[in-house]
């Protein structure tokens, strides 16, 4: 049995939690669902999460905190809408000016490629690699996810070999 | 030494702590270096497959976007998704009918405060109550999809706080001399001793919570099924225990 004294408090600071971490935080949704739309509205909702009860105080790692919390939220989006987009079918980014339509043309068809493989993938592979390449340490991943730490390694490596099977897999069937 | 699994190369490449003897090997060890460098070219490949141009976020208006749903969800008064609407009835005439007075209070934290504390306290579970100078027993488990807690051999009428926070993990506490059982996704309490608080992070995955067999609580902070001795308070819900 574990007894542990409660930790205290961090103060948590409205503009500061956008400023440090809402970019990121949209940016992982965008990849969870595929969705800008849908990243926009979870990520908010996380941060509506982390204020709506009127707390003052909010965990130690508000990054993991947030991060989780969208990641729970994505997840009962996946299951319960039914008529949600295929990420296939997300609108592609329009290159910027600067950038030649080949090369641009060549890196949309990369994320794309990437979108549907990350669709073929478990809900949880897709969130450990995701978690992972938005910087998680394996400890935040393992917290956030409900796994122990010393899984995660070998969690992971398979995540990251079913990603790359997947996208093998795409490009041969294309 | 054995070569070292791939979960090890990864956690070497990713700067995770890994033991001497296993760094060791990897150094000297030539079929390990290849595949430490594979995984590294793996993570590189990965890393340009999900390089993501996200549409330039604009903070400001997802700052007010946040504020106004958070002035829409305070001005509102939360309607629980209650799936049977006798359960709710019966609910609400409990409180209507004051026929549960210590649960009037508009808090949850006011009346766990008031209950630790005070030596006063009437009603099945009350006489159990830790003081303040009682040691309390807390438990804490990640918040993960299905998570359960059980809590058994309660008396009938135990109280059962519920509260929701901005919080890590799930936490259950209860006086000394309670039993904590940690599973992988479970938490079972056995000869509970005082009132039982159970805290869970806002916005944690659905959970369900027995007492005595008889599901009290199934769902998340946001849309859930509670038993009918349930009563909402700010910040989460009392419940009282049946009969075992």
């Amino acid at each position: 049995m574990t007894v542990r004294a409660t930790s205290s408090p961090t103060p948590v600071d409205f503009d500061a939690v956008f400023d440090q971490h809402y970019a990121d935080l949209v940016r992982y949704c965008r990849r969870l669902t595929g969705e800008s739309d849908a990243a926009e509205d979870i990520a908010q909702e996380s941060v509506c999460r982390l204020f709506g009860h009127e707390i003052r105080a909010g965990p130690a790692d508000i990054r993991a905190w947030l991060f989780k919390t969208a990641t729970n939220l994505a997840r009962d989006r996946y299951r319960t809408t039914t008529n949600r987009r295929r990420l296939l079918e997300v609108h592609p980014v329009q290159p910027s000016a600067s950038e030649a339509p080949d090369r641009a043309l060549e890196r949309e068809e990369r994320r794309a490629g990437a979108r549907a493989a990350l669709e073929t993938m478990a809900p949880r592979d897709r969130e450990m690699l995701l978690m992972r390449y938005s910087g998680f340490s394996y400890k935040e991943i393992a917290e956030a996810l409900g796994v122990s730490s010393s899984s995660v390694g070998t969690l992971l490596s398979r995540a990251e070999r079913r990603f790359a099977d997947a996208v093998t897999g795409l490009e041969v069937g294309a | 030494m054995m070569h070292v699994n791939e979960g090890l190369l990864l956690a070497l490449r990713d700067g995770e702590s890994v033991t001497e003897e296993a760094l060791s090997h990897v150094e000297m060890c030539a079929v390990c270096s290849s595949g430490l460098e594979e995984v590294s070219a793996r993570a590189a490949l990965i890393r340009e497959m999900l390089e993501e141009e996200v549409p330039a976020v604009d903070l400001e208006a997802a700052k007010a976007a946040v504020r106004a749903r958070l002035d829409r969800s305070r001005t509102r008064s939360r309607v629980p998704f209650i799936v049977s609407s006798v359960r709710r009835a019966a609910a609400i005439l409990l409180v209507a009918a004051g026929a549960v007075s210590a649960f009037q209070a508009p808090s949850v934290r006011s009346w766990l405060s008031e209950r630790f504390g005070d030596s006063g306290a009437t009603g099945p579970g009350a006489g159990t109550a830790p003081r303040q100078s009682e040691e309390l027993q807390s438990v804490g488990i990640a918040a993960r999809p299905g998570l359960v807690i059980a809590l058994t051999g309660l008396d009938a009428g135990h109280r059962v706080a519920l509260v929701f926070e901005v919080r890590d993990e799930v936490e259950v506490s209860a006086a000394e001399g309670t039993r904590f059982l940690i599973a992988d996704a479970r938490i079972d309490a056995s000869d509970v001793v005082g009132p039982v608080v159970i805290r869970v992070p806002v916005g944690a995955p659905a959970l369900t919570i027995t007492a005595n067999g008889r599901i009290m609580f199934t769902g998340t902070d946001a849309e859930y099924d509670v038993d009918s001795s349930g009563v909402q308070a700010d910040g989460g819900w009392i419940f009282r225990a049946p009969d075992a």
